[in-house]
């Protein structure tokens, strides 16, 4: 994966990978589809499409931190289990 | 079988689907063409097709006005051969109008046209709906048992792009998710837009500004844009309340 000029540092890229292990690993244990996801994600201020988003989701791409913020808050508003 | 260049029934109802900009048109060119080669023997026909989808909607094409009243006035009863093939899904003959017995509160109500008999055959489709061939002859007894069977194997034919044509045209109903997303995305880049005309930054910048709004306040993002948007503080923002 390239290391775009928005996600600094080696530091910085290992905690975004984490991350979206971790947004991966939530969202392929839940029974959201993709588009469910991503409508909600849109809902709320979203900007990626939906193939970014499931390239994210597979840990393929990484996105923007306000973008990887807004995937996590759908997560947590429509998936629940973390506050919300 | 055909040579290439004539145009076989199927490639032509192939077209028809491709050309159609929508379902009423598609169904009006299937009527059309029924019309046309129901009635290819000299006998004048008119033709009409109803489809029910789930859920009650139902689009009726005629080959001509008068079809197309026939067909209404049975709506208008919601009683009369058409929709007895169409809701039972078999085939209802009316050798001569002025002589049958059932569906007379329908029957009187078009007995003053010059229509004599009524064939209508259900056309099959998937389960989503379902759809019906009628046909109105101006001589009475016009359907014998091999005219029913001609007209039967005509619906037959039309199934399989009656069931692409429904599925190519099925009818947009987003769901609730769908509408709530708009809105709240409407609500969201509202609050974004006056986010960064306070802060004079980015859209992301904005979106995080947003985020972090809604976790400090224990708020979903889409209530702090629309506190935000009825004026309430802007986070991030020189003269905002926090």
């Amino acid at each position: 994966m390239m290391n775009a000029d928005w996600m600094g540092g080696p530091d910085q890229l290992n905690e975004a990978d984490a991350h979206r292990r971790i947004a991966a690993k939530r969202f392929q244990a839940s029974k959201v589809t993709l588009v469910e996801l991503w409508t909600y994600y849109y809902g709320i201020g979203g900007d990626v499409d939906e193939l970014a988003l499931d390239a994210y989701l597979n840990e393929a791409l990484h996105l923007p931190a306000a973008q990887v913020g807004l995937v996590t808050l759908a997560m947590n508003e429509f998936i629940g289990g973390d506050g919300a | 079988m055909a040579k290439e260049n004539i145009i076989s029934p199927s490639d032509r109802l192939q077209d028809l689907l491709l050309d159609s900009p929508g379902f009423p048109d598609f169904l009006l060119g299937l009527a059309t063409i029924s019309a046309a080669q129901l009635g290819a023997d000299g006998r004048t026909m008119e033709c009409t097709i109803t489809v029910e989808r789930n859920g009650g909607l139902a689009t009726v094409a005629a080959s001509s006005q008068e079809g197309y009243r026939l067909d209404e006035t049975q709506y208008g009863f919601d009683i009369g051969p058409c929709l007895t093939a169409l809701r039972q899904q078999r085939t209802v003959l009316i050798g001569d109008l002025a002589n049958d017995l059932r569906w007379s509160r329908y029957l009187d109500s078009i007995a003053e046209d010059n229509v004599r008999s009524v064939l209508a055959v259900p056309i099959h489709t998937d389960s989503s709906a379902r759809a019906a061939l009628n046909s109105y002859a101006y001589t009475t007894h016009a359907f014998n048992p091999a005219a029913i069977a001609f007209v039967e194997d005509h619906a037959a034919s039309m199934s399989r792009i009656l069931r692409l044509a429904l599925r190519l045209h099925a009818p947009e109903a987003p769901g609730d998710d769908f509408r709530s997303a708009l809105k709240s995305r409407a609500v969201v880049d509202a609050a974004v837009a006056l986010v960064m005309l306070q802060t004079r930054g980015g859209r992301n910048s904005a979106l995080t500004v947003l985020q972090a709004a809604a976790a400090s306040n224990n708020k979903r993002i889409r209530e702090i844009a629309a506190e935000i948007v009825d004026g309430g503080y802007i986070p991030g923002s020189p003269d905002g309340r926090q």
